[in-house]
């Protein structure tokens, strides 16, 4: 079995537990990243198949999540055959195949997406699968762990290359995409993100220039081994000096990172970020793992769900004009650093 | 202000509405970033799925006006109502829901369950359908400032993937490559890609392919950590996006740069089932000639042409891979309802695979024309 295949296999046994615990019979999966969280398979979803229609279903003390796939050669080792399925492209046949796994699950089924022909073609209400899914994630493994933080190492690594090419946002997105290669990474999380920082933040669009001196704050993010790997910073196009901005973003850094224990909400998160000067420009917080996970803590949102021991959070805070990215580790007690300090 | 050119967002509001008003949608909640595109031409950020998750956006199609939720106002059209996404599923559902009005049919996209059922609470009065036959229905067919767009984002990614054939040599892993064709589309101003980028040694015999379903040839596509052996024959298939529209590009290419006799025949194959299913591409024919095109210039006996189940050919415009699509398991019967029209684009992208010999995939990109086809991609390399 491979690493990635057995670090699969834990989030499996995390899934049926949560299962267990909430009383879900069966879980219903159509968003691709979370299909690929809870069966480990790779690719479960085509471009362009399925819209609301599930890929994934896990029926509570299975052995494996069913998928459906154009990639039966994605599925983990340890995935049984009769367990993958191809592709479905017929919605009458797929809502039928899906009815008749789910059928003699006992309890309730969640999904993940909003589907009433879904609902009408098994009979049954739908709760929400994404607060499961969001229980399963954490807590983590050691190995776990390892996966993202080399997902993480690899982002870094592949943004310093990025702001060596700082003359355009496509030189950028080169830049990181040179980095990737010599990671081993094959593919990006999205377009990246280039703003012009000052007052308010603003995303650049992909075919933007740039200009020698100017204050841009960037973020892209990768995939390695199914994991994903994020890297912040704000940079000076061609060169400059941000040591001043960069001490007060950090110390906003460290007193959100000072809160970030088990048990601590995000309106915990805040409350410190606010108090520290930070200012609302997208995410403060979000976790990390097999893509980009819950929670998403939002200076202006309202959750309050506490935080849980092992789970990935990448802060994010914004100060003045300067912007970047720190991964860590909650615990019960301190925080650990995923990444070394600025 | 980075938004499509008011013309084009005109002319595809216009070809929504018809086909909303067609089927009886009252108002549409979009929620993919082409179709909010295709709607507003406001241009979400371009990411995968957990991407989009952690900073959602959406679109509406009333009979009032357009909105856009989640999108920055630099990216959101003069013309075009733009609202902060809310900071949680039930403000989100409420604010839908008063931009969608009193509706009685409504058409949506994939939104999250917390999203869907609290929005299906807020609207009590409204049927709630799938918005894939309304949105098919106006993107099927382009109009030409769109198939002008296809052909640029096809060129710079035949260029881009050309730069990097060289570094096709032995030693070389797979993942390696994926990262240099993202570089080198980026270098040319491309930079969301829609897919993996795919770079794969096939098989060459039954025993070698990791797994393949029953019926189907033997066949890889997920890129992987193998080192690249001199002869492997290495399937290429990516596209990117520009100006909103997706190009698809795919060839086979033999590692070290030399076509061995295996290659050749399985080229000319592949080259002898393309030309018969081009020579059915006209308007007015079905998704069901195209198949049976490619059935027929196979040969008896042998399984169908294309890695199952995947398909023969697939739509293609501001999605990388969208309707009308031939070959998968609806059958038939069901293509026979697909009709070719004018502005219609499709990639054709059959497969040829022999015991002993591999295989052979590329694609052909083209629009359907008043008497037959355009092609808008150059032949594979």
């Amino acid at each position: 079995m491979t690493d990635r295949d057995a670090l699969a296999l834990a989030r499996h046994a995390r899934v049926q537990a949560a299962m267990a615990r909430r009383g879900v019979g069966a879980v219903l999966l159509a968003t691709p990243h979370l299909a690929a969280f809870a069966s480990g398979a790779r690719r479960v979803q085509v471009a362009g198949s399925g819209g609301a229609l599930p890929s994934v279903v896990i029926v509570a003390g299975a052995p494996s999540a069913v998928v459906f796939t154009a990639d039966p050669d994605g599925a983990p080792s340890w995935m049984p055959r009769a367990a993958v399925e191809p592709l479905v492209w017929d919605r009458e046949r797929a809502l039928c195949r899906l009815a008749g796994l789910v059928g003699p699950a006992p309890g309730t089924v969640a999904c993940d997406v909003f589907s009433p022909a879904l609902r009408e073609a098994i009979g049954r209400p739908l709760v929400d699968a994404r607060p499961l899914l969001a229980e399963a994630a954490a807590p983590r493994t050691a190995d776990e762990i390892a996966a993202v933080q080399s997902a993480l190492r690899a982002a870094r690594s592949a943004l310093r290359a990025a702001c060596r090419a700082a003359a355009s946002v496509p030189a950028l997105v080169a830049g990181f995409a040179a980095g990737m290669r010599r990671a081993g990474a094959g593919f990006p999380l999205g377009e990246g993100l280039v703003w012009r920082t000052g007052p308010r933040f603003v995303r650049l669009p992909a075919t933007a220039a740039l200009a020698a001196g100017e204050v841009v704050a960037l973020e892209l993010g990768l995939y390695l081994g199914g994991h994903a790997g994020v890297a912040g910073d704000t940079v000076v196009v061609g060169g400059g000096n941000l040591a001043a901005p960069r001490r007060a973003w950090f110390a906003a850094l460290c007193a959100v990172a000072k809160r970030c224990r088990a048990g601590a909400t995000a309106a915990d998160l805040r409350a410190a970020a606010i108090s520290a000067g930070a200012r609302q420009e997208g995410l403060l917080a979000h976790g990390l793992g097999v893509g980009i996970e819950p929670p998403f803590v939002d200076l202006a949102g309202e959750d309050a769900e506490p935080l849980r021991p092992g789970t990935v959070l990448v802060l994010a805070p914004v100060v003045d004009r300067f912007r970047a990215t720190r991964a860590l580790i909650v615990t019960a007690g301190s925080p650990r650093w995923l990444e070394g300090a600025p | 202000m980075t938004s499509d050119p008011a013309p084009l967002r005109a002319a595809r509001t216009m070809r929504l509405r018809a086909a909303m008003e067609q089927r009886g949608h009252e108002a549409l909640v979009l929620t993919s970033a082409a179709a909010v595109r295709y709607a507003t031409g406001a241009v979400p950020l371009h990411g995968e799925s957990s991407l989009e998750a952690s900073r959602p956006f959406a679109a509406v199609v009333a009979a009032a006006g357009l909105h856009v939720l989640g999108v920055e106002p630099e990216f959101v059209p003069a013309g075009v109502e733009r609202h902060a996404w809310p900071p949680s599923a039930e403000r989100a559902a409420s604010l839908l829901a008063e931009l969608v009005g009193p509706v009685r049919r409504l058409g949506v996209e994939r939104l999250t369950a917390a999203v869907g059922g609290a929005l299906e609470r807020a609207l009590p009065g409204a049927g709630f359908e799938a918005a894939d036959a309304v949105l098919l229905a106006a993107r099927a067919v382009k109009g030409d400032e769109e198939v002008m767009l296809l052909r640029e984002a096809q060129r710079a990614s035949e260029a881009a993937v050309a730069a990097v054939l060289p570094a096709i040599v032995p030693g070389v892993r797979e993942v390696e490559l994926a990262g240099r064709v993202l570089a080198a589309m980026a270098g040319r101003g491309l930079t969301a890609c829609h897919v993996e980028p795919i770079f794969c040694v096939i098989p060459r015999r039954a025993r070698d392919a990791p797994w393949t379903f029953p019926g189907g040839l033997p066949y890889r596509e997920l890129t992987g950590e193998r080192r690249l052996a001199a002869g492997d024959q290495v399937m290429i298939d990516t596209g990117m996006l520009h100006a909103g529209y997706m190009a698809d590009f795919g060839c086979t290419w033999p590692c070290g740069g030399e076509p061995g006799s295996a290659d050749r025949a399985l080229r000319a194959r592949w080259q002898a089932t393309t030309d018969a299913v081009l020579a059915a591409c006209r308007p007015g024919a079905t998704a069901a000639d195209l198949h049976r095109a490619a059935l027929a210039a196979n040969g008896p006996g042998r399984p169908a042409p294309w890695p199952r189940p995947l398909y023969l050919a697939h739509g293609l415009g501001l999605g990388g891979v969208e309707p009308p699509f031939v070959g998968t398991d609806v059958g038939l019967e069901a293509e026979a309802r697909i009709v070719l029209e004018r502005g219609m684009v499709l990639v054709l992208e059959p497969y040829a695979w022999e015991e002993d010999l591999g295989g052979y995939r590329a694609e052909q990109t083209i629009v359907i024309t008043s008497h037959g086809f355009e092609r808008l991609s150059a032949p594979p390399p």
